[in-house]
């Protein structure tokens, strides 16, 4: 059974939808973490107490100040307010998330619906440059790409990240024909005459939709924690553009004198990787037929 | 109860006077840090930095040596007489010295060890320590068979003559690349000597896992007296706080200090006695690209750029205190040092005034400039830092960051504008400093990678080179120096600094630390006369 084939539900779709998401609480937390840093990111230059990247005049009294009024999360070395350079840093982490995750779904979706629904040879030589891709460790990959392309900064982050990424998508989607296709009802379309193309647009792609929209959830946590790796390697973004990566890559070596300085950072990647699962293990209960009560 | 009292009395006495550290100890494996890398060779004539000068200068001798006041001694050379042109060198060689493989050393031994280095098929990276020899040049390029400027006057007497005078010669001699090698092992290991070094020195080399550790152990019949340790392992850590927490465990004798920790060990009761810290000759700066735009010809803009910057921030902030503000080319404790120079203090008015003398007022129409840095956590906080003061007088600079060997290729083809770059002493001499990197002849990598040139500063600096009157010189560079610095071809910003951690069972290395070492290599130091008191 598939979602589309229930239009002839009592109620439409989308009353539907949003019936089913008011009844799992976790989905609304998820929501509501990431809308939180949604909102930070966007409006982080009115939101900041602080420039996060003016050096203040005298910098040997405000430099490594702990967490106190005024400085909620403390100042780093170079005396800049934490907090202000955190919600900085929620614009490239998340800009990074959800751009790589853009970039990378219609490549993905496309190889996995044409490999999926083709099989045979086509299906052969695409995944076997999946699993090419794929048998790398991703941030290993990642971090070879960097040096090939010679320079970083936000726009290879991205073009590296998404040269990682696309593989799981493609995977997903490819699974999901595989199955479709052999369903009933496309057999069915198929017999009335239906073109390759409306099968797979009309047909496979609508039904495709759910495990689409649950893997770009999860992708988009995988990619700020990627690009924090990468950041926190050294080889992400630039100084003096933050990210949560390289604030927490700049607070290490005070682990065990001034913990806040990754303490602060961490907790804000781990809410938001948190906020992207638990909206997509929701998204998944609520769209996925096979699990409705 | 007299009797008793002695009985009990004179172990006790035995046992204060051991224990105050007034007889050595012999015996037990010190375990030495090499930090993070490897060393690339350990072949005396490849030798070119820090890490691997740390194991060779305990495998090998050469003539003479430094002591730790960084002052020559002699070494397999008991004597020497200097000519009065200055140009004729006459060492009389010990008789008792042996390679570890048993045969005499004799002054064949150092014609053969010279040629060596300077013959083109060594490739050496070091050639340029004897390149001042009469003759030296024609025998590198091939037109002459042996090296004029080295004359075996008797089984143990060397005679080294010079092109021309050269005061700092002798600190060439003491370098590891002037080491005496036994031709024999040279010869059938070839390029692989460098896994089978054989020297004269306290250690003989037992064992390298690369990457790992490299294990030296006593030779008991050095010349100048067995060690009193009866191996070293030097041990590779590429992490900072993995070091420092193998050193904590007692794991290390001694080891470098991480960034940031550097004011909590201060202030740790336990830690802060067991801190060896000390200045160090070398500078770090950032160099301006005299050769490209903007900076080309444009003396104001560049001495706005250093008003503009606080010294001393960096030092306190960025480096934790450890190191002191620069205010010239010269580190204290080198001929010439002048402590009443004072450079470019933070001055943000004349900053923004300079600026606009110099035709871009509140940074208007300054062409984009990049400042290039090697990674490393104090170089890009020192990079931002620079970029957030310029950013107050209306300069907007970008950064990029580049690991070492790309970095260095970059600097030297001359492509970067502005850049960061140390210098550290190869020897305590003013000549290692302003001449190497400030004279137009050594424009690109032989040193003067800011291209500076200027003919003034060049004629002052031929004549302090040749000259043979110390107080002469120091003054020829004071005054070469302070046209350099009012040229502002730098932002001249910190000297360096030695920093270590030893355990209170070592002795006999915290006094050796010179202001040649760096940490936690401590390639300056001598292993025979510590020992540990455990």
């Amino acid at each position: 059974m598939s979602p589309v084939s229930e239009r002839r539900a009592s109620r439409p779709y989308t009353v539907e939808f949003l019936r089913r998401w008011s009844r799992r609480p976790a989905i609304t937390l998820g929501s509501i973490i990431l809308l939180l840093f949604t909102v930070a990111a966007l409006l982080s230059p009115l939101l900041s107490p602080y420039d996060p990247y003016q050096i203040p005049e005298g910098l040997a009294a405000v430099s490594l100040l702990s967490p106190r009024p005024g400085h909620w999360f403390g100042t780093d070395l170079l005396g800049r307010d934490l907090l202000s350079r955190i919600l900085s840093g929620a614009r490239v982490s998340l800009l990074v998330g959800v751009v790589v995750e853009l970039v990378v779904t219609p490549i993905g979706v496309a190889i996995g619906l044409f490999a999926g629904y083709f099989g045979g040879r086509i299906d052969s030589v695409l995944m076997r440059i999946t699993d090419a891709v794929m048998a790398f460790p991703g941030l290993v990959l990642a971090i070879a790409l960097t040096a090939v392309l010679e320079r970083s900064g936000l726009l290879s982050v991205i073009v590296v990240l998404a040269a990682v990424r696309w593989t799981t998508v493609a995977r997903i989607v490819r699974g999901q024909v595989l199955s479709l296709r052999e369903a009933e009802y496309i057999t069915a379309i198929s017999a009335l005459g239906a073109g390759k193309g409306r099968i797979i647009f009309r047909h496979l792609l609508p039904n495709c939709l759910a495990v689409i929209l649950v893997a770009m959830s999860f992708g988009v946590a995988s990619n700020i924690l990627s690009e924090a790796g990468l950041s926190f390697l050294g080889l992400g973004v630039q100084p003096p553009t933050v990210s949560w990566g390289s604030l927490l890559a700049e607070g290490i070596v005070y682990l065990t004198v001034k913990p806040w300085l990754c303490i602060f950072p961490g907790l804000a990647i781990t809410c938001a990787v948190l906020g992207f699962h638990v909206l997509g293990d929701g998204l998944r209960d609520i769209l996925d037929p096979r699990l409705r009560s | 109860m007299k009797r008793c009292f002695l009985l009990v009395g004179l172990p006790l006495l035995a046992t204060a006077l051991i224990g105050a550290g007034n007889l050595p100890r012999r015996g037990g494996a010190y375990h030495y840090t090499l930090g993070p890398s490897d060393p690339p060779s350990l072949d005396p004539v490849h030798i070119t930095d820090t890490v691997s000068h740390a194991v060779v200068s305990e495998l090998f001798d050469g003539l003479v040596a430094f002591d730790h006041t960084l002052k020559i001694r002699p070494a397999i050379a008991r004597r020497w007489v200097i000519s009065t042109d200055g140009r004729t060198y006459t060492f009389e060689l010990r008789p008792d010295v042996k390679f570890h493989n048993g045969r005499t050393v004799t002054a064949d031994d150092f014609r053969f060890s010279f040629e060596h280095l300077l013959n083109p098929e060594t490739r050496s990276e070091r050639t340029w320590i004897l390149e001042k020899l009469l003759g030296a040049r024609k025998f590198m390029a091939g037109k002459a068979t042996s090296v004029r400027g080295i004359h075996v006057r008797g089984p143990h007497t060397l005679e080294l003559t010079l092109e021309r005078p050269f005061v700092p010669f002798l600190a060439l001699l003491a370098y590891p690349a002037a080491s005496v090698v036994p031709r024999e092992a040279v010869k059938r290991w070839g390029r692989q000597f460098s896994s089978h070094p054989i020297g004269t020195g306290p250690f003989r080399f037992r064992e390298w896992h690369h990457d790992d550790r490299v294990v030296v152990e006593a030779n008991r019949d050095y010349f100048q007296g067995s060690p009193y340790l009866d191996q070293i392992v030097f041990r590779v850590i590429p992490d900072a706080m993995t070091r420092f927490q193998e050193f904590k465990a007692g794991n290390l004798d001694h080891t470098d200090i991480p960034t940031g920790l550097f004011r909590v060990i201060q202030n740790d009761p336990s830690l802060s006695s067991m801190l060896a810290a000390r200045s160090s000759m070398g500078i770090n700066a950032i160099q301006f690209n005299l050769e490209k735009s903007p900076f080309r010809g444009n003396r104001r803009l560049r001495q706005a750029f250093n008003y503009a910057v606080d010294k001393t921030a960096i030092a306190q902030v960025i480096l934790e205190g450890r190191v002191l503000p620069a205010r010239s080319v010269l580190p204290p404790g080198l001929l010439g040092h002048d402590p009443k120079l004072h450079g470019y203090p933070h001055d943000k008015e004349k900053a923004r005034r300079l600026l606009a003398e110099a035709g871009y007022e509140g940074g208007r129409g300054l062409p984009a400039v990049t400042l290039y840095y090697n990674t490393g956590l104090v170089n890009r906080k020192i990079a931002e830092f620079v970029q957030g003061t310029l950013r107050d007088i209306g300069v907007m600079i970008a950064l990029r960051e580049l690991d070492w060997p790309a970095y260095l290729n970059l600097l030297d083809r001359g492509e970067a504008q502005l850049f960061r770059l140390g210098w550290l002493a190869d020897y305590p001499d003013p000549e290692n400093f302003l001449t190497v990197l400030f004279h137009s002849r050594n424009v690109g990598s032989k040193g003067n990678l800011s291209r500076y040139a200027n003919p003034r500063v060049d004629a002052l600096l031929d004549r302090a080179d040749e000259s043979l009157d110390t107080s002469e010189r120091a003054r020829l560079y004071h005054e070469a120096e302070k046209i350099i610095l009012a040229d502002a071809p730098w932002i001249f910003l910190h000297y360096y600094s030695t920093d270590v951690l030893i355990q209170p069972w070592v002795k006999g290395l915290r006094e050796q630390i010179s202001a040649m070492d760096s940490a936690p290599t401590l390639g300056m130091v001598r292993m025979r006369t510590v020992w540990l008191d455990k």
